[in-house]
């Protein structure tokens, strides 16, 4: 059995119709870009592809499009990471998800993305929510809605704003630090001059203050800068 | 008219592919694609198949029993399978590709030198930050780094639970790290994972 050889193209971009809404696409799955070119029928173009998130930030920054069709693990890390930068260069953000809940999509709300869309629908409802995304609109499939809506009431109850999140005391944040910069328990207690103990509480209570589930999560939203996270919060 | 059908779980990807090889092999009758095995099996009882691309994942069905049954229909049905992990998924009589292949990889494997381009006339190409990482262990990593347990990382990517594992061994000995925050730590500062490799992007495309 021969298995072809080939390479994934890392950034791909075509002439465009200035007249028209630029689209492009950021997503490991390469049929979705010409996909969406026929369904959106010369009602708006797409005008590049690449799988690789960096790349997507030079389309973006080059070509101007008006919104970015966004996967969200893309062949260099989590969409997360580059929708502050796609956003800050100027483009509306889609997101095509194949499982989300609602507490991240909130969070990718609050850090700018214009809308999702299910991996479950069609690519006329994809085609759709890209010239509603071009015309300024907000586009969220109505399942993810109660649950963005319940999120939003709890975070609402929990301080009034959605980027409050519960602060962590001198000693957590000590903590947070070190976990956030890789560190093992045990080189964290070394560190801090405490019992190996002393850190495990902390941490279980720095997690569940943050709503984070691993270690490994807490390192990457500290240092993907999102902003739900205490980014800037330093040393009190 | 040789046809051909795609089995593909998500609606979208589904459509997109059914749409793309519709244009692209114009000697073919691409059919509307299947969600599932089951329902390639129900299509194959009603009607002739020449192609089928189908998903690999190793999770859902055996392939190689698939394989079986829709022969058992057409004993020279081409198959093609997109797999998760191209090194791991050798299966009698499917031919592999991987699940990021596109449409001119699928139409070049079920008409070779008839395929038509895609619209896309420029094509560049970027060389980001040399990443000692393969595709499918910076994948693992990116969904751990979202809190993810091996098991959900596992489904999300239709691989076996023991493939993320030894992905995540792989990623320790190559990073020289001992836990999973601290191989998050060491490709995020490096700029395997995330916007730090966006300042290394280069363009180096041509017009066609």
């Amino acid at each position: 059995m021969t298995r072809p050889t080939y390479r994934t193209p890392a950034l791909r971009a075509h002439r465009y119709r200035s007249d028209l809404p630029k689209v492009v696409t950021v997503h490991d799955n390469r049929f979705l870009a010409p996909g969406l070119l026929e369904a959106l029928q010369g009602r708006a173009e797409v005008v590049g592809d690449t799988a690789y998130g960096a790349a997507a930030l030079q389309l973006a920054q080059m070509l101007t499009p008006d919104v970015v069709v966004a996967g969200e693990l893309l062949g260099d890390g989590l969409i997360d990471h580059f929708l502050p930068h796609l956003v800050r260069a100027g483009t509306r953000v889609l997101l095509v998800v194949e499982a989300i809940q609602g507490e991240r999509a909130l969070g990718l709300l609050a850090a700018g993305l214009s809308g999702v869309c299910s991996a479950d629908d069609g690519l006329a409802d994809l085609a759709r929510a890209v010239l509603d995304a071009a015309a300024g609109g907000a586009v969220v499939p109505p399942p993810l809605v109660a649950s963005i809506v319940t999120e939003w009431r709890s975070a609402r109850r929990h301080g009034g704003s959605l980027a409050t999140r519960e602060k962590l005391t001198m000693r957590e944040m000590e903590v947070f630090n070190a976990m956030a910069d890789g560190l093992s328990t045990k080189a964290a207690a070394r560190l801090l001059g405490v019992a190996v103990k002393t850190v495990e509480s902390h941490r279980t209570r720095v997690f569940a203050k943050l709503g984070v589930r691993s270690q490994a999560q807490l390192v990457a939203a500290r240092t993907g800068h999102l902003p739900e996270w205490p980014t800037t919060m330093g040393v009190p | 008219m040789p046809v051909l059908v795609i089995q593909e779980r998500r609606r979208l990807y589904r459509e997109s592919m059914t749409a793309c090889l519709k244009r692209q092999l114009d000697a073919f009758d691409v059919i509307e694609g299947v969600a599932d095995a089951a329902g390639l099996l129900r299509l194959a009882e009603s009607r002739h198949l020449d192609h089928a691309v189908i998903e690999v994942d190793g999770v859902s069905w055996d392939v190689a029993v698939l394989a079986g049954r829709l022969r058992h229909h057409n004993p020279s049905l081409q198959l093609i399978g997109l797999a998760a992990s191209v090194r791991s998924s050798a299966i009698e009589g499917v031919r592999i590709l991987s699940r990021v292949a596109g449409p001119d990889q699928v139409a070049e494997l079920v008409c070779p030198g008839h395929a038509r381009e895609v619209p896309f006339v420029l094509t560049s190409s970027s060389s980001s930050a040399s990443s000692p990482l393969s595709g499918q262990q910076l994948r693992v990593l990116a969904l751990l780094s979202l809190g993810m347990t091996v098991a959900e990382v596992a489904a999300r990517l239709r691989l076996s639970e023991g493939a993320v594992t030894k992905a995540k061994v792989a990623i320790f000995s190559k990073l020289g790290v001992q836990s999973q925050a601290h191989a998050v730590a060491s490709a995020l500062a490096a700029g395997w994972l995330g916007p730090a490799a966006a300042s290394s992007v280069v363009l180096t495309g041509e017009r066609l």
